[in-house]
């Protein structure tokens, strides 16, 4: 479908609602310090060689991120603006994709539609944070907008690459293709080209997964059990006695959630001594 | 004289007697041919005819270097007395001939050294030289040694033999390294002449650098020559259906014989005969050459063992020397089909592995929409039935030039793919890139021993530190007299230890033997001729064999211990 080459007032309050969403995400990146799971990112997959980030590769990690990450940081130093650079640049091409498609439904309906897709937490949260998640988005946006190119192969071989969560909407998106092209050109431009584009990112570090099972829920229910024996073995060793548990504020979240799972209702919360420790009062007693 | 000179000597006169047999036979029969794939027809073709007179020369045990020299040297001046004008083939593109040769060179150099080191491959240090060294003794077939390896077609070792009998182990191994090196050369010409530059470039990428075809073509094997030969058999009956000369059915007859004779499941091809252009497969000029060289094999061994395709179906061919339920054993011990994951990826559960690419072979199946791709892929899938019986990776060896053509052609249409693709085989298959994702036990080159290969280390040295088993070969040599057999439940080097090694499996006297040992029953083994063991630390009867049998423990080294019986 040819695009209109004229701006109707629609199409601009568009592009500034999505130019406001990308200054915000730019704020956003630029102001935030950086949180645990950026950090773990980064000592995952931007810190270490990339010789070692291919032998620890993970099933859930992003190698494309990787190396953007390493890149950016390598030229504007360690920072978390430039750990979040990647995502940052993914989010506005994704944001332009979004521009580009929402045009094709022409008049003040597209200005509608690309603030249903930019104006959300979703978008405003992944792409100004490290972790390649808005990556793969943006290459399969790309893929939609230049479906009829050559080069959409490429993007969502890119796409599964950069996150292969993204395998499914792949598919989608290569069926999608099938529209309006014959059998073979289909397979040779599109299809044999996205598997192989994966294919040559994929391979090698997907061989070193052991056990990357979609069935399996994420939920690790070793650790749950690991857990949940830790705090029997408290609780044992504890008797009569009241114990006190101390951790840092970082991981009263997850003593919280775990003693609400197991319904750890005598666990009380203790509030004094110092702002950086959180004490908790255990008594004796049974789990409910 | 510089001890690489005679090895290198060895390997290169059996490789220009076979050309120069190879290009008579080309020009007596006048087939047409282009330069380049006339060399490597003539090389492949060639080897036929020279592994089938060295085994009429084996037969009288006339298989002396006189002879040998004097006829490879009367093959090589009638060659070079004339000269044959051909045409070249349609050239490669530019930038993809310089992506083969960027490719090609590296791996080139790097399967030569190994090539050229001491053989250490477990079967080529085994029963294929060790078969050679005793017919090298003789001048020909060892009729007293009726075991497995023996009676098996050795068309390859009769090529080994010529050049053993200059330059010893390593001339052989560089035998079927020119057969290495000839098979991608030969994919090259097809995607040529046939109008598939680019997947013919792509296809020779794969095979070339695939890790089992490496480690295998460095070696004294004969699987990578068994693809060589009958990719040269498909190549000619392409060539045979665009030109309809008949004599080329005299060569593809010669190849798919000669197949056979490197190996019996070669000829499988027959059944691809048909489905690759042949309408009518029975046909004299084609017939005749392959029982030529099939029926040799198959009096041989019905006169000798009294069963025509020993070791194999020894229950329509009952004999002495190997017996139905042992050969049931024997093959149910192959037939496990370790995934594709370890066949192209890992390597551990089958040793060696052919490459990661390999995984993307489903896209073969689009070259279906060609008339070659429909050939390359019933050529392929024929040539992969052997791996029913045997699914060890270099057994589909013989299925990879065609699949690899068929990629090709599946996906030349698509931008970028192929070349990227080839770039990644090879990078993933060099030695250093390999040890990151395969398993450590795979079994694959690991680096290029270039010292050894020229033998700065001292080859015993270097054999004593790389092979199992060759610490014992002085105090075996010293310790057990000429013609005493030793009782192995493993193959051992037998390639380098001049005695003769009884294998458990291998034939029925191995097998009441590691039947007697089981037993503790040390007079049984006397009665059956052995009187030294050849026990690892690790077999299970080690143990037993200390505390219950009475026996001394005359040397050991590196995990093998060598016991006679008292």
């Amino acid at each position: 479908m040819a695009m209109e080459t004229t701006y109707t007032a629609w199409s601009r309050l568009a592009q500034g609602i999505l130019l406001a969403v990308l200054v915000a995400n730019v704020y956003r990146a630029a102001v935030r310090p950086i949180s645990l799971s950026e950090a773990a990112e980064y000592e995952r997959a931007v810190r270490p060689h990339l010789i070692q980030v291919l032998a620890d590769f993970d099933a859930r990690a992003d190698l494309v991120y990787a190396l953007a990450a390493k890149r950016t940081v390598g030229l504007f130093r360690v920072s978390p603006f430039s750990v979040r650079l990647p995502d940052l640049i993914a989010g506005a091409f994704f944001l332009w994709a979004v521009f580009r498609i929402t045009r094709q439904a022409a008049g003040k309906w597209a200005c509608l539609l690309a603030a249903a897709l930019a104006l959300n937490p979703l978008v405003l949260w992944h792409f100004s944070e490290a972790g390649g998640y808005g990556v793969a988005l943006a290459l399969l946006a790309w893929a939609v907008v230049w479906r009829e190119r050559a080069i959409a192969a490429l993007l969502v071989g890119l796409a599964v690459a950069a996150d292969v969560a993204f395998a499914p909407a792949a598919v989608v998106v290569l069926l999608a293709g099938k529209w309006k092209n014959s059998w073979n050109r289909w397979m040779e431009r599109l299809v044999v080209p996205a598997v192989v584009t994966a294919f040559l990112l994929l391979a090698i570090p997907l061989s070193r997964v052991q056990a990357f099972d979609l069935r399996r829920a994420p939920r690790d229910d070793a650790r749950d059990a690991q857990v949940w024996r830790e705090f029997q073995d408290l609780r044992a060793r504890a008797g009569n006695r009241t114990a006190r548990i101390g951790t840092g504020p970082a991981l009263v979240p997850y003593l919280n959630f775990y003693r609400d799972e197991y319904r750890l209702r005598n666990w009380a919360r203790i509030g004094s001594g110092p702002p950086e420790r959180f004490d908790y009062y255990v008594p004796a007693g049974r789990r409910r | 004289m510089p001890p690489v000179i005679p090895i290198l000597f060895g390997a290169a006169f059996t490789v220009a007697s076979a050309t120069a047999a190879g290009t008579l036979l080309l020009r007596r029969l006048r087939v047409t041919l282009a330069r380049g794939e006339a060399t490597l027809l003539a090389f492949v073709c060639g080897s036929a005819c020279i592994s089938m007179a060295v085994f009429l020369l084996c037969l009288v045990h006339a298989a002396r270097p006189a002879v040998l020299l004097g006829g490879g040297a009367a093959a090589i001046c009638w060659a070079l007395r004339g000269k044959t004008r051909r045409k070249p083939l349609p050239a490669i593109p530019r930038m993809w001939f310089a992506l083969f040769l960027l490719i090609f060179i590296p791996f080139f150099v790097m399967y030569f050294f190994n090539a050229l080191a001491p053989e250490i491959s477990p079967d080529g240090s085994g029963y294929h030289l060790g078969n050679v060294l005793r017919m090298w003794h003789r001048g020909g077939f060892d009729w007293g040694n009726r075991t497995l390896y023996a009676e098996l077609s050795q068309g390859m070792e009769m090529l080994f033999l010529v050049a053993f009998t200059f330059g010893r182990h390593s001339a052989a191994a560089l035998v079927h390294f020119a057969f290495l090196t000839a098979l991608p050369l030969l994919i090259l010409c097809y995607g040529r002449r046939f109008g598939y530059p680019q997947a013919g470039v792509f296809a020779a990428v794969l095979t070339f650098a695939s890790p089992v075809a490496g480690i295998d073509g460095i070696s004294a094997y004969n699987d990578v020559a068994v693809a060589t030969v009958i990719f040269a058999a498909f190549y000619l009956l392409q060539v045979w259906d665009e030109k309809r000369d008949s004599n080329l059915l005299i060569l593809i007859g010669l190849l798919v014989g000669f197949g056979y004779g490197l190996k019996y499941t070669a000829i499988v091809f027959l059944a691809a005969l048909p489905l690759c252009g042949l309408r009518k497969p029975i046909q004299l000029k084609l017939a005749i050459p392959l029982a030529v060289m099939i029926l040799p094999w198959m009096a041989r061994n019905w006169i000798w063992i009294g069963n025509p395709v020993a070791p194999f179906f020894n229950r329509w061919f009952p004999n002495p020397y190997f017996d139905a339920a042992m050969e049931h054993e024997y093959i149910s011990g192959l037939a496990h089909f370790p995934g594709f994951a370890q066949l192209t990826i890992y390597g551990r559960a089958a040793p060696g592995i052919l490459g990661p690419v390999f995984l993307l072979a489903p896209f073969a199946l689009l070259a279906l929409r060609s008339r070659q791709g429909r050939r390359l892929l019933a050529a392929a899938a024929v040539m992969a039935l052997p791996t029913v019986v045997n699914c060890e990776p270099r057994f589909w060896i013989a299925s990879v030039p065609f699949l690899a053509l068929a990629m090709g052609i599946a996906m030349e249409n698509s931008p970028g793919v192929l070349p990227a693709l080839a770039v990644f085989h090879a990078v993933v298959s060099w030695p250093a890139v390999l040890g990151f994702y395969c398993d450590p036990a795979a079994w694959r080159l690991a680096r290029m021993p270039v010292r050894a290969a020229l033998r700065i280390t001292p080859e015993a040295e270097f054999l004593t530190r790389r092979l199992p088993g060759y610490a014992l070969k002085p105090a075996i040599e010293r310790e057990v007299p000429p013609g005493q057999k030793i009782f192995s439940i493993a193959g051992r080097p037998e390639a380098y230890i001049d005695r003769d090694i009884v294998v458990g499996y291998e034939s029925k006297l191995g097998n009441a033997a590691w039947d007697a040992l089981a037993a503790h029953d040390a007079a049984k083994l006397k009665a059956l001729g052995i009187r030294y063991l050849w026990i690892d630390d690790a077999d299970p009867c080690a143990d037993s064999l200390k505390n219950h049998m009475k026996s001394t423990e005359i040397a050991h080294g590196h995990g093998n211990n060598l016991y006679r019986l008292e």
